[in-house]
């Protein structure tokens, strides 16, 4: 009789637990700001958005900030005129004749539709020194819980650094392009679900724009007015990418000490995995400014930087380790961004 | 024992307390950072760090030509709470000047000022304008750097309207009136620095005079047009819808009279004309299948000449006379790509080689050194050679409008003016030897005119104009003579 009580009393409790809802404060959909100009030739992009409110994944979305005049101006009071892209509204692109000059001093004005004005701080070009060799090797990546490991190509840079100044890299890649290789004669047709293998094609060059997969910086502090091999970049084996040959511009840019103070925070934040040893979250603040009110949060870097590239081709037979290849039964023009053709500068002899 | 070690501990403890000190108020002023410079605007930054609540009565910057900051302007941003950024903008510099610049602030202890930064206001400069070439009451866009707002603007010496300064680099300026057709160039005057521009600014000329008006109270539609030695004439075609005009009208340029001619010939519609032949076009008025009028008349100044009939149809062909030979290309009825020549001396027909698109009268067309030149329905300029028979593209693109088509074209000197088409009022200017076009002044009249004839004399062209059929009313037919370089 009791028990029987004691479980119509559970019951009762489990019946009165309410579930506790979190209130979040909404914030302010915060101006971001991301610009990159370079002394190589452009275009170069400035893109604007809008950061979503902090809660769950719905709360908002990252939107582009559309219709804002932006510019660049330099040291000496030449403006440059920033258009939007119209299929890809939020990213403003300076003219492909832009390319910023070493030594001057650059500030990024933009003024959105509701006539509020951002300005950077004024960003130097520094002289950039040239990549001396480029060398690249397979990296493998343990992967907790996974019986394989992870793997990609490490680039690894060689510079004589200049010893009169104190430099700061960064390295970013350019979009590349590889060959894709398909099995059409696997095809199936997805509504008989029968063989159906196709003629054409097997072999495609694919583009892409792949971001590096961390930041890839350094300061001079330790290899000053010496020369130095540096890790500079690191491209993920997708089991696609490296089958055949893949081509990429490894683009060096020598950024201001804010800049590199500024990515080193933010590598540091994106590479925090949660011990007890990892720097606590903080605020970082970038180099932009609303004049309206210089105490809005306003995200995100504007940065001038001299550049070096250098184009290396890899060979994806010649890496010591490579992901099982990924089949593709298709055509492989059917593949977003494959062209049949290869790019009119493709020479992986040279 | 124990008692006097609890003591003096006790004290030890006191002691330690008493040597603490209060942490001692901490304000910091910095004139942090020049966030702009222009030909006479700085943008500063000044920075207020205090290790607790602030309350500045007023705060700014002090911008003075001496370091010394004798007779400073003030820019005053009045009452801040609390530490921050703050922004001053300080406008009306002199350019290309050095200033000295420092933060200030009261909080009660009187001015307080941060440090000191040197700065120079740039100078200005010019780089490009847009376009080089236009007509007053239009805008052009002058590229240059750090103009500021009492910057005016110069076309020669006549002074141009400054619409716009955007980021103190772009001029939006309205184009003055033009005193001369000669080129002009463009002067800008930024505080007391004057600046100019090496290459000219040139003024979109082409100067439209109403001569006179058709001397009947007519409108005229699917006539022809020619002119010879005797004056322009205009005639044929139709009146209305069920009447025909059935003679011409004869302009005189040197004595500006009208005189009636009489056709010998009969009635018709869409016929081709030139200086010396009348022939072709339509005979019964009408909607399709058409009847076709087959007569064929050489014309001189003296009058019309009855010729062998045609053997072929021709409706709206286009005709143009090449080295005494008459061509006629193409026809509403019939091969449209057909292309027949009359020779004068034999007055024979022969057939030519096709034209690679069909031509007609709506397409206008000039001869220019012994070769004939057409613009296509695409616009697309072709030029024919009589003397190996064949149409080759020249490349161009008439670039105006092509309205309904039937526009005109006619050569003075090494210039070929074609343009005003139906519906349609630019006239372009296409020079035979740089093959470059420019735009002409716009006709002026009622826009949806459309040209009746067209005649060169001189160094003027000549054209009749006519209401569309569409606007009723009584509207005169009106003849312009129409300057190149006029303004």
């Amino acid at each position: 009789m009791y028990k029987r009580l004691i479980y119509l009393l559970l019951l009762v409790q489990v019946s009165c637990i309410d579930p506790y809802e979190v209130t979040v404060a909404e914030g302010p959909q915060i101006l971001t700001i991301e610009g990159t100009i370079t002394s190589a030739a452009g275009p170069h992009t400035v893109r604007l958005t809008r950061g979503a409110t902090y809660g769950s994944v719905f709360e908002g979305l990252i939107r582009p900030v559309t219709g804002a005049t932006v510019i660049v101006r330099d040291e000496l009071g030449n403006v440059t005129y920033l258009s939007e892209n119209l299929e890809n509204r939020g990213d403003y692109q300076s003219p492909a004749s832009f390319s910023a000059i070493v030594g001057r001093s650059y500030t990024l004005q933009i003024q959105l539709t509701d006539g509020k004005v951002y300005s950077s701080f004024p960003e130097k070009v520094n002289n950039v020194p040239p990549i001396r060799n480029l060398t690249y090797q397979s990296e493998r990546i343990p992967v907790e819980g996974e019986i394989n490991d992870a793997s990609g190509v490490s680039f690894i840079v060689d510079i004589d650094d200049p010893a009169e100044e104190n430099n700061f890299y960064f390295w970013r890649n350019s979009p590349a392009t590889y060959v894709l290789e398909t099995r059409p004669d696997l095809y199936v047709d997805r509504e008989t679900m029968s063989p159906a293998p196709k003629d054409c094609c097997a072999v495609c060059y694919k583009s892409e724009t792949t971001g590096n997969s961390s930041f890839f910086i350094a300061n001079d502090d330790n290899f000053n007015g010496l020369s130095t091999r540096i890790k500079a970049g690191f491209i993920l084996d997708d089991g696609l990418r490296f089958v055949n040959t893949y081509r990429v511009d490894l683009r060096q840019l020598s950024i201001s000490a804010e800049a590199y103070r500024f990515l080193r925070l933010v590598k540091q934040q994106t590479e925090i995995s949660g011990s007890v040893f990892d720097p606590p979250p903080a605020n970082i603040r970038g180099n932009m400014i609303s004049l309206d009110n210089p105490d809005e949060v306003v995200l995100g870097y504007f940065i001038a930087a001299g550049e070096t590239s250098q184009r290396v081709y890899i060979n994806g037979a010649e890496l010591d380790f490579r992901q099982n290849v990924g089949i593709i039964a298709d055509d492989c023009r059917q593949v977003e961004g494959s062209v049949f053709d290869p790019p009119v500068d493709w020479d992986p002899g040279a | 024992m124990r008692k006097f070690l609890s003591l003096g501990i006790l004290a030890m403890l006191l002691l330690g307390w008493a040597c603490t000190e209060d942490e001692e108020e901490s304000v910091i002023l910095v004139t942090e950072e020049v966030l702009y410079t222009s030909g006479e605007q700085v943008r500063l930054l000044g920075r207020l760090i205090a290790n607790q609540p602030v309350k500045a009565s007023d705060h700014g910057f002090y911008l003075s030509q001496d370091e010394s900051f004798s007779m400073p302007i003030v820019i005053s941003l009045g009452t801040k709470e609390g530490a921050g950024r703050f922004v001053g903008l300080i406008d009306e510099l002199t350019i290309g000047s050095s200033y000295f610049v420092k933060a200030f602030m009261d909080i009660g202890k009187g001015l307080e000022f941060g440090n000191v930064i040197e700065l120079s206001t740039l100078n200005p400069g010019l780089e490009s304008f847009l376009p080089a070439f236009g007509s007053a009451t239009e805008t052009v866009t002058i590229l240059g750097r750090n103009f500021t707002k009492d910057t005016r603007v110069f076309f020669n010496e006549v002074e141009a309207e400054v619409l716009n300064i955007e980021f103190e680099s772009r001029l939006s300026v309205k184009i003055p009136p033009a005193t001369s057709a000669d080129p002009v160039f463009i002067k800008v005057l930024v505080q007391d620095k004057l600046l100019s521009f090496d290459s000219p600014f040139e003024y979109q000329t082409g100067a439209y005079q109403l001569i006179s008006t058709f001397p009947e109270q007519v409108k005229l539609y699917d006539n022809v047009s020619f002119q010879n030695s005797a004056g322009f004439y205009i005639g044929l075609g139709n009146i209305s819808k069920n009447e025909f005009y059935t003679g011409f009208q004869r302009y005189n340029p040197a004595t500006s009279s009208w005189e009636k001619i009489d056709w010998p010939g009969t009635s018709r519609n869409y016929a081709f004309a030139t200086s010396n032949y009348i022939g072709a076009g339509v005979a019964k008025l009408g909607r399709g299948p058409y009847t076709m009028n087959y007569g064929f008349w050489k014309v001189s100044a003296s009058g019309f000449q009855q010729l062998a009939d045609l053997t072929f149809d021709s409706r709206e062909s286009l005709a143009f006379e090449l080295n005494q030979n008459l061509y006629v290309v193409g026809s509403k009825e019939g091969d449209s790509l057909a292309v027949r020549k009359y020779a004068a001396a034999t007055k024979q027909w022969t057939t030519l080689s096709p034209s690679p698109v069909a031509f007609g009268a709506a397409n206008p067309h000039f001869e220019y050194q012994g070769k004939a030149y057409v613009v296509d329905d695409s616009a697309a300029l072709w030029r024919y050679d009589p003397a190996t028979d064949s149409w080759s593209s020249t490349g161009l693109t008439y670039p105006g409008s092509l309205g309904q088509g039937y526009g005109i074209a006619h050569v003075i000197g090494s210039k070929a003016y074609v343009g005003l088409y139906r519906r349609a009022t630019d006239l372009w200017e296409l020079d035979m030897n740089t093959m470059s076009w420019k735009s002409k002044n716009a006709i002026p009249g009622i826009p949806q005119s459309f040209t009746v004839g067209s005649f060169v004399q001189g160094e003027s062209l000549y054209m009749m104009r006519v209401p569309d059929i569409s606007l009723a009313g009584p509207y005169p037919m009106e003849l312009y003579q129409f300057d190149p370089n006029g303004i």
